[in-house]
């Protein structure tokens, strides 16, 4: 049988070919063409209105006047640079040239003045408040002393050149050689920009302290948040130092926090692989909580892992929780004010109750600080526990009311100009006070324990305390320039606002502050009279989270005890008003009235 | 000058090298062909070895084909959920932004790309093109430079793509195959054109595995292959080892080796065959044995019978003799028959001769005494011995004869005796006319022709005038007296060298008869250095008839051709009816 060879080779040389382009072709090609995979599921996303609120440009003033207010006002649109939205005010000829200092002086303006002429001078008389830092702190200025401000303000005439004549039409005035520096009024501030409180734990303890920053309205919603975690990743403000600690070292923030319609994402990274996470959840919870209106989750990532934050934070901040009791001195006998329910007082057990000039109850109301009278007028401070009366060495001819801070181990007295702190055992020692302050009049403590207020000389002071072991030193004061002066007391009347009594022009008024002293208002209708020395100042903040997060305000004036609630005239206290008075007896008039602890 | 770079040199060069190499892939083919041919064996491994390489490697290529894509599938779901879990990621991480310019942008894609991107896998982010931002990618080198344009459009008009490239993207390092997926990210102020999100997996995983698998199939599959190839070698072996036991030992019994017999093991097909080969060997040998003893016999019979025959007619020979000798003495009717019986007794002794020698051929018994003679002088003595008698019938007699020797391994007795049959018989049916014999010798054989121009025979006659006591016409009175067995024998004659022995003949144009014999005892005749049909007779048609002699058969060529070439055998004879003469042969001595 003879076949063809020819037929074999082919066979045999095809069977080669192809086993050689199989096995080169097997396996994973080192390149394809595109393969479309379709699109990507649709998600929505929150549509969110942005109407921000900005200040008023130049071509919205008036007069000459009015572009001044509002170049004081511009900086305000976006503090992070604010030099090009106040280039718009100036001529055009100095636009080039202005080169102000970039950082942010807020000020208090008052009324400012306009002389005519060729060129419209206007002075604007201010204090300075602080500066406006990156991270939204108001950092406080050395220079407390007023100054004038002055404006050269021209008409824009028909500039040669200026192609946009809408625009020309509606800018009537300019500014020429302006000062070189970016002002910000203290009434923009209040306007255009929002108070975020950052929170951090203090040093000791186990309560976030809130640090007061400002965040522009004009910030998207979306990124406030973002902008807001970035401040508290950034550390506390620097009038704290030593007081409060930042986010752990190893925490960082790791990427954008994500706002969206049910959810605030907040991504973290960990160095160390581990998060604390209560403290940590409790902080963040605090800080971003204006953030999570609308029923919003917080979530964080940390690393990945999700941890959405529902729990109950509410007793973490000192500052929350319902209005404390009230007690008044009522013939030297403390007795709780109505309507609250009456509590036993064990520490005025045992005929301790009686005498007393005036006293504070720590919150378990076991201890109590006690000022009584002594000989020759003289007060003395004791502390009074169900064991009995332990008499401090304190005696002074001038005693305020005397507080506990922070659950009422340790308490604050001033006696006679000086501050002094004080124990359960009633050993008195005096706090030193850096910077030299004298004639203390009056001291008011933070729920945190970690910021307390002073008012020395009639001003106004706020600093920190830094806990160690159970006891604490005092940072420098800085001043908070008000408008009243001869201040007489102080108190918290929210977690970043206090509360004080001063005198304008002849008259004692209530007034409320931030603890930077950026903003400040009169209360309504606080009008203790005119003028009064008023005594026993006390504020109680209110619950932030609360409907209203104003607290309470009673002192005493002329010996007689007040109490003032948010746009209610002042009301005096009667004996009527106090639990457990005798009904036989010619009752007195209540006077000293004090919040719980 | 270095030589090898002399252009014509170099050309020499590759045409010898090219005529070198053709020439030992001839050869080498040559050899691959021809074992092919003999070995059944290598046939089969050759067979199975092509087949089931052809088989195991169609298999083999499916199986690493499906579990490449099903790697290349997992891959891609894999990277598809992480690309769609980075898309969502991004998406919230760009949502902050409302704007393009947000100054803070660039920031939030390097978070992006970092924060994605882990040990192995390489991320970039595209902003869209309208926007003015800068692409951000986590090995430093645009996002083009690496997918194709068709990707980069097919994510940016809001589908998910993917695609594999090879790109060598680590500084330093070597080239990695990536499956580069993309996927659009719809930005913060919901602008027409998404950013762009692109994960560039590496698959050195995927990629080894599917090698391993690869590598794995292929050298599985090539075991297998040459297994198979071993394994129906030795299992053709099982069957071809008796079969070439079957052709040594047949190869054995044709030698004459009558008592070879297969071993028989088992009853399947190959003890069949071996059964049956040797009930073929047996019956054979019965056979040859019978044959030989009858050929004994009948030896034994022609030598009994010659002698027994001999002696009565020598006696009678004898007796005859003396009567012819005598016959004047008698009267003249008795003078005649003593002459009668004289001639007869002459034709009886030569047709017993010739009888025996007939039948020495038929047993088989004749033996050819071969020696290297020269043919011409052999030829020279046939014809001169003869031209008595042709001088007596008018014949002329002509020899063409060869100047050199022709030397052949012959029997110069058999060949004597039939250039005198042939010479004879020409003489006799030559009707006066001259007859011419021709020598000539080629290469390998050696020719002689007798021609005569006498009655010829007719076309049909070319085969039976060899036949025994045939005539073509039994009226023709006889000349010479023969035998009728002339012809006949000097056919076996010829047939005992190898030889051909073939007539031509036309009717009215005589006859050529044309004795070719191999040079060498033993070697086969192809051809003839003479032609048959002579040179002066007409074209005669071809004629298929097998012709007397050992030829063997082939296509029988209409044309005569030339002397000394292909003459393949001898072409027909062609007869008219008249004048018919008869053929026979004239005994000869034996």
């Amino acid at each position: 049988m003879r076949r063809s060879p020819g037929g074999w080779a082919v066979a045999a040389t095809a069977l080669a070919v192809l086993t050689g382009a199989g096995l080169t072709g097997c396996g994973i090609p080192p390149g394809t063409s595109v393969r479309v995979d379709g699109p990507l599921p649709e998600i929505d996303s929150p549509q969110t209105s942005e109407n921000p609120v900005l200040p008023p440009g130049p071509d919205q003033a008036d007069s000459e006047v009015e572009l001044v207010d509002n170049f004081l006002q511009a900086a305000a649109a976006n503090p992070e640079d604010p030099v090009e939205v106040l280039r718009e005010f100036v001529h055009q000829d100095d636009r080039g040239t202005w080169q102000p200092d970039p950082q942010i002086l807020v000020v208090r303006a008052d009324e400012s003045v306009s002389t005519p002429g060729q060129q419209v001078r206007v002075q604007v008389p201010v204090h300075e408040i602080g500066v406006l830092t990156e991270d939204g702190t108001i950092e406080p200025r050395d220079v407390t002393q007023p100054r004038t401000l002055e404006f050269k303000v021209v008409p824009v005439a028909d500039m040669p050149g200026d192609a946009d004549v809408a625009s020309r039409v509606e800018q009537r005035f300019q500014l020429v050689d302006p000062p070189d520096e970016i002002i910000l009024s203290t009434s923009a501030l209040g306007t255009y920009l929002l108070p975020r409180p950052v929170y951090y734990w203090g040093t000791e303890g186990e309560m976030l302290v809130p640090d007061l920053r400002w965040l522009p309205s004009a910030l998207p919603v979306r990124q406030r948040a973002q902008t807001v975690m970035k401040w508290l990743g950034d550390g506390p403000a620097a009038w704290l130092p030593g007081a409060l600690v930042g986010l752990p070292d190893d925490v960082t923030l790791a990427g954008n926090v994500v706002w969206s319609a049910d959810r605030l994402e907040v991504p973290l990274t960990s160095a160390s692989g581990e998060v604390d996470g209560r403290r940590l959840d409790a902080q963040l919870w605090w800080t971003l909580r204006p953030d999570l209106s609308g029923n919003r989750t917080l979530v964080l990532v940390v690393d990945g892992a999700e941890r959405v934050l529902d729990g109950d934070y509410l007793a973490l901040n000192p500052a929350a929780g319902p209005d404390p009791l009230r007690f008044a001195v009522l013939d030297g006998v403390v007795r709780q004010l109505r309507p609250d329910q009456e509590q036993d007082l064990p520490a005025l057990a045992g005929g301790l109750n009686e005498e007393i000039h005036s006293a504070a109850l720590s919150r378990d109301r076991r201890f109590a600080a006690l000022v009584r009278a002594e000989p020759e007028e003289r007060l003395r401070l004791s502390v009074a526990r169900a064991a009995g009366l332990t008499e401090s060495d304190l005696v002074a001819d001038r005693m305020s009311r005397p507080a506990w801070l922070a659950g009422g181990t340790v308490g604050l007295v001033v006696a006679d100009g000086q501050l002094y702190r004080f124990d359960e055992t009633a050993t008195v020692s005096r706090v030193r006070v850096p910077g030299g302050l004298t004639g203390i009049q009056a001291v008011a403590a933070a729920p945190d324990a970690r910021r307390v207020a002073l008012v020395a000389s009639g001003r106004l002071y706020v600093a920190s305390l830094v806990w160690r072991a159970g006891s604490f030193s005092m940072n420098e004061p800085r001043v908070l320039p008000t408008t009243a002066g001869d201040l007489e007391g102080v108190g918290f009347l929210q977690e970043n606002w206090l509360a004080f009594v001063g005198d304008e022009t002849g008259r004692s008024l209530l007034y409320e502050i931030t603890v930077d002293g950026a903003l400040e208002r009169p209360l309504p209708n606080g009008e203790p009279g005119a003028p009064v020395s008023v005594d026993s100042f006390t504020a109680y903040p209110g619950d932030p989270t609360g409907q209203s997060a104003r607290g309470k305000i009673m002192y005493e004036a002329e010996n007689r005890a007040y109490v003032y609630a948010h746009g209610i005239l002042p009301a005096l206290i009667e004996a009527g008003d106090l639990y457990g008075v005798p009904a036989d007896a010619e009752p007195g008039e209540p006077r000293a009235p004090f919040f719980l602890d | 000058m270095r030589p090898l770079l002399d252009p014509a040199a170099l050309r020499q060069l590759l045409g010898q090298a090219r005529g070198s190499v053709g020439q030992r892939l001839a050869s080498g083919s040559a050899t691959v062909r021809r074992a092919w041919r003999r070995s059944l064996q290598l046939r089969m491994m050759t067979i199975t070895l092509l087949v089931s390489g052809l088989l195991v490697g169609a298999f083999g290529y499916l199986v690493v084909e499906l579990t490449t894509r099903d790697l290349l599938d997992r891959a891609h779901g894999d990277v598809e959920n992480e690309v769609e879990n980075g898309a969502e990621y991004a998406r919230g991480q760009l949502s902050i932004h409302l704007q393009p310019g947000d100054a803070r942008l660039p920031a939030t894609m390097l978070s992006i790309v970092a924060s994605r991107s882990d040990g192995r896998r390489l991320v970039a982010i595209v902003p869209p093109p309208a926007d003015g931002l800068d692409e951000v990618t986590s090995w430093g080198q645009p996002v083009t430079g690496v997918v194709s344009d068709a990707l980069v459009e097919a994510v940016a008009n809001g589908d998910k793509a993917w695609q594999i490239v090879t790109d060598t993207l680590e500084p330093g390092g070597e080239a990695v195959t990536y499956l580069a997926y993309g996927a659009p990210v719809p930005p913060g102020w919901g602008g027409p054109q998404p950013f762009q999100l692109y994960y560039l997996v590496p698959l050195t995983s995927e990629v080894s595995q599917a090698n391993d698998i690869r590598s794995t199939v292929l050298a599985t599959g090539a075991a297998l292959v040459l297994l198979l190839a071993v394994v129906t070698g030795l299992v053709t072996r099982l069957v071809v080892r008796p079969v070439r036991l079957a052709a040594r030992t047949a190869q054995r019994l044709s030698a004459g080796l009558l008592d070879q017999r297969m071993v028989v093991q088992g009853e399947d097909d190959l003890a069949l065959l071996g059964a049956s080969f040797n009930q073929m060997a047996e019956s054979l040998q019965r056979q040859i044995v019978r044959l030989e003893e009858m050929s004994r016999l009948q030896r034994r019979f022609t030598s009994d019978v010659s002698h027994e025959l001999r002696t009565p007619l020598t006696t009678v020979r004898m007796a005859a003799d003396l009567i012819f000798n005598e016959r004047g003495s008698y009267p003249p009717e008795v003078g005649r028959s003593a002459e009668l019986l004289q001639h007869e007794l002459d034709r009886f002794e030569a047709l017993l001769t010739d009888l025996l020698e007939i039948s020495r051929f038929d047993a088989g018994f004749a033996a050819l005494d071969s020696e290297l003679t020269d043919l011409v002088p052999v030829v020279r003595q046939a014809v001169d011995r003869l031209s008595a008698i042709g001088a007596r019938a008018g014949t002329e007699v002509q020899v063409s004869l060869p100047a050199t020797a022709v030397i052949a391994e012959v029997d110069p007795r058999r060949v004597d005796r039939i250039l005198r049959n042939l010479v004879e018989n020409a003489i006799e049916y030559g009707e006066g006319r001259p007859v011419v014999v021709t020598l000539a010798a080629g290469v390998t054989a050696a020719a002689v022709t007798v021609r005569d121009h006498g009655v010829g025979m007719r076309p049909d006659d070319r085969e039976l005038v060899f036949s025994r006591f045939w005539r073509a016409d039994p009226s023709r009175a006889r000349q010479s007296g023969g035998t009728g067995l002339g012809l006949s024998i000097s056919v076996e004659d010829a047939r005992l060298h190898g030889g051909w022995l073939q007539a031509w003949g036309a009717p009215g144009r005589g006859c050529q008869f044309r004795l070719t014999l191999p040079l060498r005892a033993g070697d086969r005749l192809v051809s003839s250095p003479l032609p048959l049909v002579p040179g002066d007779a007409d074209p005669v048609p071809a004629d298929t008839a097998p012709a007397a002699g050992a030829a063997p058969t082939s296509a029988v060529s209409p044309d005569p051709g030339p002397a000394g070439a292909a003459d393949p055998g001898p072409p027909a004879a062609e007869r008219t009816g008249a004048g018919v003469g008869q053929r026979s042969g004239l005994g000869a001595g034996g």
